[in-house]
């Protein structure tokens, strides 16, 4: 079991999101952007964020880039609808800000839950 | 005196005979102008038409792939976490997994569309084409059903294009894969890739081009081939003769584009029930010939 803090603007893939990781036994909270994501981090320390990228107020690689250095042991995990054909590389350019790993949306269930899984086996 | 008024009325008749002619020709040849005038721009409409309608399209890509991606992932995730509470016996365990084929088919849509949308974004550099068709082909020998029979003969010698790999492989995989749909059960594809330095060829690449040699790169199947009407519309964005769900109608409107971006050029010959040639021609790059 892990914290787990989702990062989704769209409400129902941080709701989808959020049951599939509790399903899988995680302690999750949610927050619907990057701004309400900094917020929650204040009294929460997860152990992986799962983030979206683009997001209003404050977007993802913004958000990455900003709490890499504060929460050095947290695992983060990006994700994007704009996928690896968007032009600015955002999944690559999200590796690149400290993100273990990104992805394309839709990712299947399973993979987030195996990454997850792998990036805790990894820390401990 | 009347034979001298006869002469006269006979050189009248042909000089009016002769002037008629000429009107005639004249009007002929104007009749003639104005409807190539007319074609041109018939062309020129349906150019500009096409241009604006690819245009369209990639600026609503941009715009909905990120939205959709997230309504397929929504789809998809609660319906996974539903097939797994459900016993897989049951034909509700069935229907959620034609849900999720569904949601499949709509990623690749979606991916299809950026793909076409953002061509212009990629880098170019030095390539080799004979590189680029065989790691299309090997890429696509485990996706072609077992029935189809695939003949490659490449002769590129070193020549060198310039362009981008991934796009240019993306362009075979497109045409080969559309050749491989028309085939029946049984049928055949020939690959066949030579360099070329006639003038006709080159006069179909993009006018001032400061190239002396050009790849050719011929696609031929013996599948269903095509009626005018499909080959008039066959590059338009959306379009396919395919059965709902087996394609997306961007593969070779794409394929034309990224030919296009390489200031190449492709035509299409093909015959109902005979079977399609598609004919890819792009510039060797400058002063790469003499290479070969």
């Amino acid at each position: 079991m892990a914290n787990i803090l989702v990062v989704e603007d769209d409400m129902f893939v941080s709701d989808m999101l959020s049951q599939v990781l509790t399903r899988a036994n995680h302690h999750v909270k949610t927050a619907k952007d990057g701004e309400d994501a900094v917020t929650v981090l204040k009294t929460f320390e997860p152990d992986v964020m799962v983030t979206d990228i683009l997001m209003p107020k404050k977007s993802g690689t913004t958000l990455i880039s900003e709490v890499r250095a504060q929460h050095p042991n947290m695992e983060i995990i990006a994700i994007s609808g704009g996928g690896r054909a968007d032009p600015i590389g955002y999944l690559d350019l999200s590796e690149e800000l400290g993100a273990a790993i990104s992805f394309a949306k839709p990712v299947d269930n399973d993979a987030i839950l195996m990454t997850i899984d792998l990036l805790l086996a990894k820390k401990h | 005196m009347v034979t001298i008024l006869l002469a006269v009325v006979v050189l009248l008749t042909l000089g009016l005979a002769l002037l008629i002619q000429r009107h005639e020709q004249s009007l002929q040849r104007e009749v003639h102008e104005r409807s190539e005038a007319e074609k041109e721009r018939e062309e020129m409409k349906q150019a500009l038409l096409q241009s604006q309608k690819l245009e369209a399209v990639g600026m609503l890509a941009g715009g909905i792939a990120h939205n959709f991606n997230n309504i397929l992932y929504a789809i998809q995730g609660y319906v996974q976490m539903a097939r797994a509470d459900v016993d897989s016996k049951t034909i509700s365990y069935q229907n959620l997994g034609k849900v999720l084929e569904a949601v499949e088919r709509g990623q690749e849509l979606v991916q299809g569309i950026l793909c076409f949308s953002r061509r212009e974004h990629y880098n170019l550099e030095q390539v080799s084409l004979k590189e680029v068709l065989e790691s299309a082909i090997k890429l696509l020998h485990s996706t072609l059903p077992a029935s189809v029979e695939l003949s490659v003969n490449i002769d590129l010698g070193i020549a060198l294009l310039e362009g981008n790999r991934t796009q240019l492989q993306q362009v075979f995989i497109n045409i080969i894969r559309n050749a491989a749909d028309s085939l029946g059960e049984k049928g055949k594809i020939v690959v066949q890739a030579t360099v070329e330095s006639d003038a006709e060829g080159l006069k179909l690449l993009r006018p001032g081009l400061p190239c002396a040699a050009y790849f050719v790169v011929n696609i031929a199947d013996n599948g269903s081939g095509m009626s005018e009407d499909t080959l008039r519309h066959l590059f338009e964005p959306f379009f396919t003769t395919k059965d709902v769900g087996k394609g997306t109608g961007l593969g070779l409107a794409t394929a034309r584009s990224i030919v296009r971006d390489h200031r190449g050029e492709m035509v299409v010959q093909s015959v109902p029930n005979k079977g399609s040639t598609f004919i890819v021609l792009l510039p060797v790059s400058a002063g790469e010939k003499e290479k070969k």
